[in-house]
């Protein structure tokens, strides 16, 4: 019920529209790449979706990072603009459940962008590399790790942004904490490992390990996990939305 | 039978204290004016009843419900407008009650029902957003009313309304208790406007409640104490300004 709520909420506040053009401009990107480097990239010994993610996957991770953080100050905005959200206080529903279902609906408005991105990714393997195999399968992983691994800085942008009544400060923060992971997410460092922007710049490869890929879903899972907690302890401890 | 009852119910803040050991009764089926200049504790004491803040000390009971026990029942149990009126503006004025209607689960004909109480069924279909002040009061006020329920908790609810809008308002609130059966706690800085729609008034000051009677009661006891008893507003400025006198003496 809470969910389809939220869904409601976000009617003209341009948030699907926002993820439509995020999810289009991001798949443009490959389709760009290959037309003007075809070269550099049809060289290269890889199945083709290995290819197309080690040469896309980063402009396509910073573009999921801003959708998360820009998502979840729009939400976060409709609720404090004209203090609806203080009415939210005044109503017998858990806090809790209103904050989980916000990143639940966002996490569902990603299947479209990743499908949208898939689709542009296959058609790049199709006609760039004849008669290879597409890759669907590990694109589809890719997808669902991916998806795990925009789970933590979606709880993330949507805890900042449920703190700060001014859409400008959650989106400040939030957009210097996607910087800093792609400043740093090159480096082999515990913290580029482990950081919450970090994250969504891993892809899952043909040619990935199976520990490594398990210890990036353990940090996922740890960071949710941690991120839903300081929500659910805050809104116990706080009875004022902010 | 008291719907609402407190028990030296305190809220401070640091070294200031909001609301001192209030022990305040609403009558069921009244409307309970409580009047206070501005920063007199009103707003904080009806935040305590929603549980948007904490009592430092003491307790209340709602309906026989008691906080924080029965918090959420509470809450199920009150309709409420804090301050100013709280809603989405990029939905209209039917779809900001759909959303509450569906969170209390309350039968569909409940937003149209509220939105014709408010006058503003005409405009169901606007975005709240760009409703007039007056209009975006009356949005409020048809959340508080979504549902009709037992316990209305109304936080000066004609600030910002022209006259005509004040007058309407005032005769929707007194109307509630024989249409609806409801209890009303309304609160005001304007002993003119309590005296014209409440039963009951209630007056406090820096926090502590100088009064709870009424009318006739007020007027008799400010004839005892030697205030003007002929113009209420003057004897509630009189009393007032004598607390005050007092708490400046005490310190």
């Amino acid at each position: 019920m809470i969910l389809a709520l939220e869904k409601k909420k976000i009617k003209h506040t341009g948030l699907l529209p926002a993820f439509l053009a995020g999810a289009l401009a991001v798949s443009a990107f490959p389709v760009i790449n290959m037309a003007f480097r075809t070269d550099l990239f049809v060289s290269q010994d890889l199945p083709p979706i290995d290819i197309l993610l080690n040469g896309n996957w980063d402009i396509a991770a910073t573009f999921h990072c801003f959708l998360s953080i820009l998502g979840a100050c729009i939400l976060y905005h409709t609720e404090f603009a004209n203090r609806a959200i203080e009415k939210l206080y005044m109503l017998p529903v858990s806090q809790g459940k209103v904050f989980l279902c916000k990143n639940l609906l966002l996490l569902l408005l990603f299947l479209p962008v990743f499908l949208i991105e898939d689709l542009f990714f296959l058609f790049c393997a199709w006609h760039w590399f004849p008669g290879k195999d597409l890759g669907v399968e590990i694109l589809l992983k890719n997808t669902a790790f991916a998806l795990a691994a925009l789970l933590p800085v979606l709880l993330l942008s949507t805890l900042i942004a449920s703190l700060a009544k001014n859409m400008w400060i959650s989106l400040g923060i939030g957009v210097i904490g996607m910087f800093l992971g792609q400043m740093t997410v090159s480096y082999d460092t515990l913290f580029s490992k482990a950081y919450t922007f970090c994250l969504p710049y891993r892809c899952l490869t043909s040619s990935a390990q199976a520990e490594d890929i398990l210890q990036i879903l353990g940090i996922c899972a740890a960071e949710a996990v941690v991120f839903a907690a300081i929500k659910l302890f805050l809104i116990k401890i706080r009875r004022q939305p902010v | 039978m008291n719907i609402i009852e407190t028990h030296n119910l305190t809220k401070r803040y640091r070294d200031f204290t909001a609301v001192n050991k209030l022990n305040m009764h609403v009558k069921k089926g009244r409307v309970y004016g409580f009047l206070g200049p501005n920063g007199a504790g009103k707003s904080t004491t009806m935040k305590m009843f929603l549980g948007l803040t904490r009592p430092s000390s003491g307790d209340f009971q709602i309906k026989g419900l008691s906080y924080p026990k029965d918090r959420i029942e509470i809450l199920r149990q009150t309709g409420a407008f804090i301050e100013s009126p709280a809603f989405y503006g990029n939905l209209t004025g039917e779809e900001n009650l759909e959303i509450i209607r569906r969170i209390l689960k309350l039968p569909r004909d409940s937003v149209r029902d509220a939105l014709e109480l408010t006058g503003l069924y005409g405009f169901r279909k606007r975005l709240a957003s760009k409703y007039s002040l007056g209009m975006k009061q009356r949005l409020g006020l048809a959340e508080a009313l979504l549902g009709r329920p037992p316990v209305l908790i109304l936080d000066e609810p004609t600030n910002g309304l022209d006259p005509a809008g004040i007058h309407e308002i005032r005769t929707l609130i007194r109307s509630l208790p024989q249409k609806y059966h409801c209890t009303v706690l309304v609160s005001s800085h304007l002993l003119s406007e309590i005296e014209l729609m409440a039963d009951d008034i209630g007056i406090l000051n820096h926090g502590r409640l100088l009064f709870e009677g009424t009318l006739p009661e007020l007027k008799e006891q400010a004839a005892q104490m030697g205030y003007p008893a002929d113009n209420l507003e003057d004897t509630f400025l009189a009393m007032i300004q004598e607390d005050n006198l007092k708490r400046g003496d005490r310190k």
